[in-house]
Order: structure tokens, then C-alpha cells, then sequence
């Protein structure tokens, strides 16, 4: 290495730095995170816009912006956001070796985020979601076909399974009529979660009709709380339609459990990442020093790329609802307004929502999509 | 150094010689006849080829020529079984369209229904009696249009490679049913498949 050559990996190392240091304050993604924990939406959705974040973190920007407007009950837009991200998430699948080698001397944050398996799964499901939410039946179906494909066992390759999307998914099929489809998604997400089993039929009781609710609860906390696995017994929710006694039901997913499953997974390969991450980097030092015959330019690239550049990929979509829910329960065949109680554990009563009675509906089966908007957190 | 901005200014040649269009902003016209597929997914030209085959089947089909005149259809939707949001209202329009130019069938315009008994109803509030239309003549279809467009994909499995492929299978079909008897009295399938190779690495 010549001392012209090293001079410039030590100045491009601290540019680097300062770039990173300067990265330290508030990015869009972490003020859109804040003011969403604080229930402040417009300013939340305000903060994100994908052209304003590195290229990166554009997929994470458009899921996190999705999440905000689904939880305004902007559907439309949350559709956008989240089609938007499956398409580059598929564009981006060809490695990149420029990126690649970045990361090798930088950290993963160099690499293009295409989201945790988990994550892609439920961003189809949250799209199809949102498409049931509208009453558009056939494009629910599409999402529902989509997340199948995430959940192929080729394709999913040890990663944590999802009982919550395939019920989406299977509830997206029945309601296009492809009911032998769906049964086997309810199926497949009963042997995950008994729970399941609830969904799988038709909440109709006499000549009653059908109310379908998804709640959607909580949301995931950051990428480096997912070390341990979630603890204790999750909230209970209730629903309550009058006329009919109420249904309380468990989280068929805990999307905390699926991000440490995944971390799990992903152990061995991060270690062996960072431990020839850091090997390189001290190769480089030491040619810096060397070719420069400057033991305090060796030092500094050392303190640079390991001291300053030298940080884990925490990146998450961290607007990702915590608990998601599912039932089906019968309900009168005029709309009558719903009542919904988040129970904690013991039975203790956290929260009572009134909610109007739904307008989507599909023959006598009426939809309820609620997410629950901060700061009602529960974990 | 010499060397260094000798090996710079022959690459910036090469780059400037070769590929300066690609740094430019261009557009070309492309004739819709032309067929061009960048990805194994459904595409226009698909769209035109299977709804131009299926208009002419449609065309030629002895139950369009058993009858005397030309018959009074409506389309009831064609629906997206696949993995992609397929507009297939463009797929429907296109068959109508290619159908109705034949001159061998009629439509009645069932999609703008609501707005022509809004118009009617208008008419027999505010329009003079001379100028209103008749109400209640309006024509009943004979036969219904219908379909699904249904897609299977796969991909190479696992393994050491640079690229992967991916092949897409799509089937059209469509049916026409009396609307008398509920008979379906005419069906045709349009189906293709597609293999495109992604590289797996890239710059």
C-alpha cells in the first residue's frame, strides 16, 4: 500500500465518521418513531418521506409511513406505501457487491434493508388488510397470494412461521370463494396457534350475520431489544357486540417473538460477519500504519472503523403492531356499534374502545379493522 | 501518479465513447403491435394477444352464428386469480371493444347503469316531453360475459448460483353463459408461460 493510498483510506475513514457522527441526531425514521409513541400521527406520517432518508433505509421508511397511515385509517395510502415496498424489496433481491463490500468495511447498515422475513410476510398481510378494510375483495386476494409466497418453505428457510398472516390470508381467499385455499391456511395457522381454530369458521349463529375483526395491538419495540425472548402472558381482547355474548381472544402472533426467533436464526451468521468485519478493519489499520510509517494514522483508522463505524444493524420496522388478533362472531343483521376491552393477564381491565358499527361488508359478513393508536401500549 | 491519470482519462474516454446516452434523459415512442417483456410477469402485449384471441374465437363461435342478428351481451367481470393487481377491467374492455367492432354483437353499458338512470330520471323531472327519453325500453342482455385470469409461479431452487429463474404460467378463460337458461354455451382458455433469469449479483 503506498503512503498516498493509506493517507486516503485514513481521511475517507474519518470522513466517514463524521458522516456517521453527524448520522447521530434524529433521522425521520427515529422523530416519525417518537411522535407515533406519542400518538401525534400527522407529525409522524410528516417526518417520513422516502426521498428524505438514505436509499438504504427507503423500504424501512415506506413500511414504518404504511404503518402511521394505516393507523390513521388512511388505508389508500397505507396500500401505496406498502406495494411500493414489496416492489423494491423485490427489486433489490440481486446482491450487490459494492454494497456488499461496504458493509464489510463499514457495518450492515451499508446494505440495502429489505426487511426481516417476518416483516415482508405481515407487510402483505397488513396490505391485504387494508384491502379488506376498503371492501376490495379481489386485491385482498392478491396480497393473500403474495404472502403465501413468503410463506413457502423454500423461501422461508427456518425462519419463524406466521398464524396471524395465514388467517389474513385464508379470510382473503374465503371471501373470493376460494374456500378449499382457504381452509388450508386456517389449518396451516391452527397447528402454529390453536387459537386459530377459532376463525376457521364462520362466526354466523342462526340467522344472525357475521362480524370479522382484526385488532391490531402495541408495537414492536426496537431492534436491539429482540435479545430476549417476550416474557409473561399477553393481553386478552374482548369483543362485545350487543345482543350476543361476548368473544375474548389471545394474539395469534406476537410479532416480538418472531423478530427474536429471527434474531436467533441469524445469530451465527452476524457473528461470523462482524468477526471478519473487525478482522479486515484491523488488516486495514495496519497497513495504514505500516505504508505510512505513522503509528497515530494506524490508530486513528483503528479508533474510525472500529471505535466509530463499528455498530450492529438494529434496523426494524418498529411501527409493526406487537399483538395481532383475530375473530369472527356473530352480529346482528343491522350494524349495531362494537365494544372492545383490552384485559391484562389477571383479568384486570387496561382499556374499553367504542367503536361505530363497520360499513365494509361481503354478503352478511362486515369487517372491523381497528389498530390501536399510541400511547395505549401494552408490553 | 502519472500512470494513475493515465489509466482515469482512458476510462473516462471509454465511459464518454460507449455509454454516454445511458447517462441521458430520453424517450421513445414504442408501437404497441411490438412485444416486449422485461420480467416473466403479465404484461400489455399479453394483454393484447390473449383478448385479441379471444375476441376472434368469440367472433367466429358457432353460437354467435346461429343467431339471426346480433345478440345483446353485458360483462360481468373478468377476476384476478393471480399474484399481481392486474387491471382486468382493461382485459374486459378490450374484448368488448374488439367484439363490438365486428358489428356481430351488442352491449348494454351495465357498468354505467346507476348514471343512465340518474340521466332518465332527470329527464322525466326537467327535460320536455318531446326531448325526454322513453323509460323502461331499455334492452335486456342475452348472454353474460365472464372469466378469470389465474396465475402458477415458480423458481429455481436453492443453490450455488448467479442467477435465478423464474417462470410464470397464466391461464385466461372465458365463458358465456344465457342468461335464459344459465347454460354456459361457450368457453375458451388462453394460457402462456414466461421464464425470466434474474442475476442473483450485481454491481
Amino acid at each position: 500500500m503506498s503512503p498516498l493510498f493509506s493517507r486516503w483510506i485514513a481521511s475517507s475513514a474519518a470522513a466517514a465518521a463524521l458522516a456517521a457522527l453527524a448520522g447521530g441526531c434524529a433521522t425521520p425514521l427515529e422523530s416519525a418513531r417518537a411522535n407515533f409513541d406519542l400518538g401525534r400521527l400527522e407529525q409522524a406520517e410528516a417526518s417520513l418521506h422516502p426521498d428524505r432518508v438514505r436509499e438504504e433505509d427507503r423500504v424501512l421508511c415506506l413500511m414504518e409511513r404504511g404503518a402511521i397511515r394505516q393507523a390513521r385509517g388512511d388505508f389508500e395510502g397505507s396500500t401505496r406505501d406498502f406495494v411500493a415496498a414489496a416492489d423494491l424489496i423485490e427489486q433489490w433481491e440481486t446482491y450487490s457487491v459494492s454494497r456488499g463490500a461496504a458493509s464489510l468495511a463499514i457495518n450492515d447498515a451499508a446494505l440495502r434493508y429489505r426487511g426481516a422475513p417476518y416483516e415482508r410476510t405481515l407487510l402483505h398481510a397488513m396490505t391485504a388488510l387494508n384491502h379488506l378494510a376498503l371492501g376490495h375483495w379481489e386485491n385482498a386476494a392478491v396480497e393473500a397470494r403474495r404472502l403465501l409466497k413468503t410463506l413457502d418453505p423454500e423461501t422461508l428457510d427456518g425462519y419463524p412461521d406466521c398464524a396471524f398472516a395465514r388467517v389474513v390470508a385464508g379470510f382473503c381467499l374465503e371471501m373470493i370463494g376460494d374456500g378449499s385455499n382457504a381452509r388450508r391456511q386456517y389449518e396451516a395457522a391452527a397447528a402454529l396457534n390453536p387459537e386459530a381454530r377459532g376463525v376457521a369458521n364462520s362466526g354466523r349463529a342462526g340467522g344472525s350475520g357475521e362480524l370479522a375483526v382484526f385488532v391490531l395491538l402495541g408495537r414492536l419495540p426496537g431492534g436491539g431489544s429482540a435479545d430476549s425472548p417476550p416474557t409473561g402472558t399477553p393481553p386478552r381482547v374482548e369483543i362485545e357486540v350487543p345482543g350476543f355474548a361476548p368473544v375474548s381472544v389471545q394474539p395469534l402472533t406476537d410479532t416480538l417473538d418472531l423478530a427474536f426467533t429471527t434474531a436467533q436464526r441469524e445469530l451465527a451468521r452476524r457473528v461470523a460477519k462482524t468477526v471478519a468485519r473487525v478482522m479486515i478493519k484491523d488488516q486495514i489499520a495496519e497497513e495504514v500504519r505500516r505504508s505510512a510509517d505513522n503509528d497515530f494514522l494506524g490508530d486513528l483508522t483503528l479508533f474510525v472503523l472500529i471505535g466509530l463505524l463499528e455498530r450492529p444493524d438494529v434496523r426494524r420496522w418498529e411501527t409493526l403492531p406487537r399483538f395481532l388478533y383475530a375473530a369472527r362472531l356473530p352480529y346482528p343483521n343491522e350494524p349495531v356499534p362494537i365494544r372492545l376491552r383490552v384485559r391484562n393477564p389477571g383479568g384486570g381491565l387496561w382499556q374499553t374502545m367504542d367503536l361505530a358499527p363497520p360499513t365494509v361488508c361481503r354478503g352478511r359478513t362486515r369487517i372491523l379493522l381497528y389498530r390501536e393508536i399510541p400511547p395505549r401500549l401494552y408490553y | 501518479m502519472k500512470a494513475t491519470i493515465r489509466v482515469a482519462m482512458v476510462a473516462a474516454a471509454v465511459a464518454a465513447g460507449s455509454g454516454c446516452r445511458a447517462f441521458l434523459a430520453r424517450t421513445t415512442d414504442v408501437p404497441v403491435e411490438e412485444t416486449r417483456h422485461y420480467t416473466q410477469r403479465y404484461d400489455y402485449a399479453d394483454m393484447r394477444r390473449i383478448s385479441e384471441e379471444v375476441a376472434r374465437e368469440l367472433i367466429e363461435s358457432p353460437v354467435l352464428a346461429r343467431e339471426p342478428e346480433p345478440p345483446v351481451m353485458m360483462i360481468a367481470g373478468i377476476e384476478n386469480r393471480t399474484s399481481q393487481y392486474v387491471d382486468t377491467k382493461n382485459l374486459s374492455d378490450r374484448i368488448r371493444l374488439l367484439t363490438f367492432q365486428s358489428g356481430r354483437v351488442r352491449y348494454v353499458n351495465e357498468a354505467r347503469r346507476e348514471e343512465l338512470m340518474r340521466e332518465q330520471g332527470y329527464q322525466a323531472a326537467n327535460v320536455t316531453r318531446e326531448q325526454q327519453v322513453a323509460i323502461g325500453q331499455q334492452l335486456g342482455a342475452r348472454y353474460m360475459i365472464t372469466g378469470s385470469l389465474a396465475e402458477m409461479s415458480q423458481s429455481s431452487p436453492r443453490q450455488v448460483r448467479l442467477s435465478r429463474r423464474k417462470l410464470n404460467y397464466y391461464k385466461l378463460t372465458v365463458e358465456l353463459t344465457n342468461l335464459t337458461t344459465g347454460e354456459i354455451v361457450w368457453m375458451t382458455e388462453k394460457e402462456f408461460a414466461r421464464e425470466a433469469s434474474l442475476p442473483l449479483i450485481g454491481w
